[in-house]
């Protein structure tokens, strides 16, 4: 789950408007902990080979259903640094990581809510870690493998901007 | 589209739940206002001519949904029957607290439909239960049996009677009726028990009641307006009316609360254990001076509705109440078992010839060409799969889904068996030479002492080497015990040579043959080939004569 950072976005706002050095070195911090997390994550991402055949993309699509191509589905692995619309409930992710191909997000995610069952999820490669809505076989298996490494660096490297900014007294 | 994000730090902004408050807040404060506006504007005289308005507009729906039904009525030539039916609604509406709007539409569509007043009420009553027992409006109920009564079962459906669309078609409306007896009778009593039925009851009075005090104005306004009843002086007199209606409410209210102060006011209730609007309808005689003037006037406006004056609902009931045990009522009673009969005798038409539908369907497939040869198939002699395959052609043919998944499975299955056993076959080492050991005996000639042959036999045995020494086993010979102890069969034909004899004992056969008949066949022979001119002895004396042999 996400860390509430209170004032994280007006932060960011005045680091862009006030201090445009301050505000990509902070930049750079927070990419040097998220890099990592995004790497592993596509490692986590299985060849063309390992997937079920029907489930690969291939020249004639049979289906509307989302076919697995492993280089565009690691493509779709990244991070960003700029606040997010917020959601129904009203947050806002500030930093996030996240898999943007929807036969990635099928691999991630399938299995979450009735688990090893049926024809398909069986077949998939790699295993689930987590649980409940932190759970998946990439992205969120990396999450829980770095142990929060990357999110306490993100944060003290925010803190550090804060602290910084502030000291300034712009 | 679909992605999975990972927030790594977040932060609540809140502005749609903010915007949602807001918006809430707004919407109380204005509900609150109007609320507000609404109770203020209770007792004002607006509300008071708004509600005359809104009474009058009630009767006169009423009134015309009345007018209605009393002309439909007509028309189906049971005038007579009028006014039992209206009081029939009139009893039905307040004791089930379905209101008249509905009950006069639902008796009209089953009068049409049954021609029968006394079929009619048993099926408005019988829909009340239904309705109340399975849910469905008690509208859409009606529909359903007029439907009913005439061979569509369709809607019958959705009231559960566990039949299925084939059993609904074939019974009739008198078994349909007692299936819907059976399930749903009682539920209209115990609907009436509930807090909720009681409240349909007491919305269905108040319902009414704004109807009659409807009458009530019109009546008074027509009496006001003067010759002619038109509309227009109606319209115009409404307003003032209601203003001096207000008036004099208020001008009671003002007594009313004069008596409270004397203490006089509990004596203005009935007696008690009487009905409910006895016990609210005031004892004006027990105000002084003012109580027995209205009531004179109460008295005067009962006798003027009771007179008719174009009043509900003698006004669309036509003439006076008639005995539904009259000679019409039994007509129409008799009519309507007639045109019963009638729709019973032509359902079971409808199902002879669908029955006869399905004997020509159920022919036809004798000469179902497919049918007949997976059938000629099928008494062969077949491999598992293959009769698997073909039962499997039959059961789809016959569309019996069960049997085709059924017989899908144990294909699979079979061809399955089939595969493993010839893969199993295919994994089998070859079988070794049997006679890889053995060595076959010399034949042909024993070659001189020191010349050495350049090829061997056919066999493959060198010429010269020593034919190995074969004897013939024991159990082979005629009388030994052989392989199971049983006496062996003669294998080598011994008992052709001789009983007791052995293979390899030298048997010496002496011929003895009649000279002249081997002499006679050598000269016929020699003869036979002279003539024939390949024999080279044969020659002519001097080129005549018989030939001769030298």
């Amino acid at each position: 789950m996400p860390t509430e950072l209170k004032g994280a976005k007006a932060l960011r706002k005045a680091l862009k408007q006030f201090s445009p050095d301050l505000d990509k070195e902070t930049r750079d911090q927070m990419v040097g902990f998220l890099k990592p997390l995004v790497s592993k994550a596509k490692g986590f991402l299985p060849s063309n080979d390992d997937m079920p055949s029907g489930f690969v993309k291939h020249d004639v699509k049979t289906a509307t259903f989302p076919m697995y191509d492993a280089s565009d589905a690691k493509r779709g692995v990244g991070y960003k640094l700029t606040p997010t619309k917020a959601n129904r409930k009203g947050w806002s992710s500030i930093v996030s990581v996240h898999n943007k191909r929807g036969a990635a997000v099928i691999y991630e995610w399938s299995g979450r809510i009735k688990g090893n069952t049926g024809n398909f999820i069986p077949r998939l490669p790699g295993t689930m870690v987590g649980s409940g809505k932190m759970s998946g076989r990439a992205l969120f298996k990396a999450y829980d493998q770095d142990q929060g490494k990357a999110k306490a660096g993100v944060i003290k490297a925010l803190e550090k901007a804060a602290a910084k900014f502030n000291a300034k007294g712009i | 589209m679909a992605e999975a994000r990972i927030g790594i730090i977040a932060e609540f902004l809140g502005k749609k739940a903010f915007k949602d408050a807001d918006t809430a807040t707004s919407k109380l404060d204005k509900s609150v206002k109007k609320l507000a506006g609404a109770l203020a504007a209770a007792f004002s005289v607006q509300k008071i001519t708004q509600f005359s308005k809104t009474a009058v507009k009630a009767f006169m729906e009423d009134e015309k949904a009345a007018n209605r039904l009393a002309k439909s009525v007509e028309n189906l030539g049971l005038a007579f029957a009028t006014p039992h039916i209206e009081n029939f609604i009139s009893q039905m509406a307040s004791a089930s607290g379905v209101t008249d709007d509905q009950l006069r539409p639902a008796m009209q569509r089953l009068l049409q439909t049954t021609g029968s007043l006394t079929k009619s009420t048993a099926l408005m009553t019988q829909a009340l239960d239904i309705s109340r027992g399975s849910g469905v409006d008690y509208e859409t109920v009606v529909n359903d049996l007029t439907m009913a009564y005439v061979g569509q079962t369709r809607g019958l459906r959705k009231y559960s009677l566990g039949l299925s669309q084939a059993e609904l078609k074939t019974m009739s409306f008198a078994d349909v009726q007692k299936k819907l007896t059976a399930q749903f009778s009682g539920a209209n009593a115990a609907y009436l028990e509930t807090y909720a039925g009681k409240m349909g009851i007491l919305a269905n009075a108040a319902s009414e009641s704004t109807e009659i005090i409807g009458k009530g104005l019109v009546d008074s306004l027509s009496m006001l307006a003067g010759e002619g009843n038109t509309v227009q002086p109606l319209a115009d007199s409404m307003q003032d009316l209601a203003q001096g209606t207000s008036d004099v409410i208020v001008g009671l209210a003002d007594i009313a609360s004069g008596l409270k102060n004397l203490g006089g006011l509990g004596n203005l209730k009935g007696p008690r254990g009487g009905k409910l609007s006895e016990a609210l309808t005031p004892n004006l005689d027990m105000i002084p001076l003012l109580g027995p003037i209205l009531n004179t006037l109460r008295r005067r406006g009962q006798a003027i509705n009771k007179a008719g004056m174009g009043g509900y609902p003698s006004s669309a009931l036509g003439p006076g109440y008639i005995d539904p045990s009259s000679a019409k009522q039994k007509k129409a009673d008799a009519d309507e078992v007639k045109r019963s009969k009638t729709l019973a005798a032509l359902q079971k038409k409808t199902l002879d010839t669908q029955k006869k539908q399905n004997a020509l369907t159920k022919a036809s497939k004798v000469l179902d060409l497919d049918r007949i040869s997976v059938t000629a198939a099928l008494r062969g002699q077949i491999s598992e799969t293959d009769r698997l395959s073909l039962q499997l052609q039959l059961a789809l043919l016959d569309k019996n889904e069960s049997q085709a998944l059924k017989l899908s499975g144990e294909l699979t299955e079979a061809v399955k068996r089939h595969n493993d056993l010839k893969a199993a076959l295919l994994s089998t080492p070859e079988a070794p030479n049997p006679y890889r050991n053995w060595k076959p005996p010399v034949f042909g000639p024993v070659m001189p002492e020191g010349v050495t042959p350049t090829i061997k036999n056919p066999l493959g045995i060198p010429y010269g080497e020593q034919v190995p020494n074969f004897n013939v086993p024991d159990w082979m010979k005629q009388g030994s015990a052989g392989f199971t102890g049983r006496p062996a069969p003669d294998y080598l034909g011994l008992s052709a040579i001789g009983a007791g004899a052995i293979a390899d004992t030298i048997v010496n056969v002496v011929v003895n043959v009649d000279g002249d008949p081997v002499a006679n066949a050598i000269t016929n022979a020699q003869v036979n080939q002279s003539l024939s001119g390949t024999f080279s002895d044969v020659s002519r004396y001097n080129g005549r004569g018989a030939p001769s042999i030298k």
